[in-house]
């Protein structure tokens, strides 16, 4: 594989897709391990924990909506568990946090080999054994902002940073530091990470705090993918408008998003957008909703884009709104 | 209006809680009614937070912090607010919805509720159908404030607003959260759909008819 340090969009989408080479798009939903649990009508407990069903899950969502990659993805706790916090599990719910970590028991740890890690890990790779050369496998992982806040306790967290920066700034130095280790063992067996940022949202904490708090470390996460020869891609929930400056400076491969701001794309001109079919259509939508809006995602996302959901498809999303979606 | 209002509200406004609980205490020295220095000190600055919040000037952290400030003056003027004196404008019953047990937003409308003079009984999170129902019947809300960060959990906000309206045909349902917009408020038959505290407070007043 070719690499440039500046490559140019179109580049940069034929390296990410190179079964799509010369494609005006790719095309995917976003999927967690609920929406899995719900195709091979499985309890979410049994599917959220275990490498091979998730893989299961991935390759029949990849068949049943003719997907153009796949995103490895559990929930929101994966690596916030790896880190320490204690989780509840469900039957068919998410996992809860029963107990967040205190702050001095944050501590550097080998991720890759605790909690469901290495669960995702063995269904990114299965996915890989039963797709073909070239099939784009991300990995999905937290920012080391939005960890922070995940093993600490978002309130807590969001109140620290303005009370006791040097302590937040001590957090965030640790699970950057976490995440620079599972970022390298991601992109070493061959996978794209997909850094998201739930709690790193302009919309959240506004720019000033993303600025100070968030973005220094995703630079360092994203040091780490240029190192390795990856790709900087990143998804942010929420309101993006007002984080337009920051993030350009990012120089991001691809951008995921659910806040369509059209001005900010004259700044990230070499950046892949993703995004943005509302999912809340997919619970409560009709097949003709789902067309409508993904039209008109269609219509204003610059070329070449990856057309996806804002964010993780609703559990019991309809398959037959999904492949509305993907058929449009 | 008093000097010390406007320096409580201000202290609260610039997240000073030291400065609101030294306020406070002056105000009870001065013997100034704790009921006045609540509505027009405490809750007039939480009302500029939620102004700023929902003007992008404060978000969330900002307005954690101003909360926290608020609740200590609050503390020490309540014990001294002689009873019946403070008049709720309704009762608001708020959860997070079951299958979801992210708060933040839920904690976030309660403060600015509490702030604006209603009465709040929260259910905490991941709250059934039955018991957003049980406690329509106990506590007689004229709001229920429902919301959720999850799309996976909007199925929930739907089951609950259709119990809701079995049980209770008068109260006024509310939601919020992430996932939630306008359309879906709408297709669930809620009455009120806030995009953030601040429209929540809004919302409230507008659902009972008063006048902010």
């Amino acid at each position: 594989m070719n690499y440039s340090a500046s490559p140019s969009k179109r580049e940069t989408f034929d390296r990410l897709f190179p079964l799509l080479k010369g494609a005006t798009s790719a095309a995917a939903p976003m999927i967690a391990a609920d929406h899995l649990a719900h195709i091979l009508k499985l309890p979410l407990i049994e599917v959220c924990r275990n490498g091979k069903l998730l893989a299961e899950g991935f390759l029949k969502a990849r068949q049943l909506y003719d997907s153009d990659f796949i995103i490895v993805f559990a929930d929101v706790s994966v690596e916030s568990e790896a880190m320490g916090i204690k989780l509840e599990y469900f039957h068919n719910r998410n996992p809860q946090p029963v107990k967040h970590l205190a702050w001095n028991e944050l501590e550097q740890v080998d991720m890759v080999s605790r909690g469901r890690l290495p669960q995702l890990l063995r269904a990114a790779e299965i996915c890989r054994e039963e797709s073909d050369a070239g099939f784009p496998i991300f990995f999905s992982m937290k920012d080391p902002f939005s960890l922070a806040a995940m093993a600490l306790g978002t309130e807590t967290f969001l109140e620290k940073l303005l009370l006791d920066p040097d302590r937040i700034t001590e957090a965030l130095e640790i699970c950057c530091s976490n995440q620079q280790q599972l970022i390298a063992a991601v992109i070493s067996e061959g996978f794209i990470p997909f850094v998201g940022a739930p709690i790193a949202s302009g919309g959240l904490i506004g720019a000033e705090n993303f600025r100070r708090f968030a973005l220094p470390y995703l630079e360092r996460l994203f040091t780490e993918v240029d190192r390795k020869k990856s790709f900087r891609c990143l998804h942010v929930c929420g309101e993006i408008g007002m984080l337009t400056t920051e993030l350009a400076d990012l120089k991001l491969h691809l951008l995921s998003f659910e806040d369509w701001h059209p001005e900010m794309w004259n700044h990230l001109a070499n950046t892949i957008p993703m995004g943005f079919v509302p999912t809340n259509l997919f619970r409560a939508g009709s097949a003709e909703t789902v067309r409508e809006a993904t039209l008109s995602c269609r219509r204003i996302l610059p070329e070449p884009y990856v057309l996806s959901t804002g964010c993780d498809l609703p559990a019991n999303a309809k398959p037959e709104l999904v492949q509305a979606m993907m058929n449009c | 209006m008093h000097e010390l209002y406007k320096q409580i509200a201000d202290a609260v406004v610039a997240m000073q809680k030291d400065d609101v609980k030294r306020l406070a205490e002056q105000a009870l020295n001065e013997g100034l009614p704790p009921e006045e220095a609540i509505e027009k000190g405490l809750a007039a600055g939480m009302t500029r937070v939620g102004e700023l919040f929902a003007s992008k000037e404060y978000f969330v952290p900002e307005l954690l912090v101003c909360s926290r400030a608020m609740n200590a003056g609050f503390d020490i003027l309540k014990s001294k607010v002689v009873e019946g004196k403070i008049i709720s404008k309704g009762t608001v019953v708020i959860g997070v919805v079951d299958g979801d047990y992210h708060d933040i937003g839920k904690n976030i409308v309660k403060l600015m509720l509490e702030a604006a003079g209603f009465r709040l009984v929260d259910l905490g999170r991941n709250v059934t159908a039955q018991k957003f129902t049980s406690a329509v019947i106990t506590e007689k809300p004229d709001i229920a404030a429902l919301s959720t960060l999850m799309t996976t959990t909007m199925d929930s906000m739907a089951d609950i607003v259709l119990a809701l309206q079995r049980e209770n045909s008068d109260v006024k349902i509310m939601v919020g959260g992430a996932p939630v917009n306008e359309d879906f408020a709408k297709s669930i038959d809620a009455h009120f759909y806030g995009d953030n505290a601040r429209e929540a407070v809004i919302g409230a007043h507008e659902l009972l008819g008063i006048t902010i």
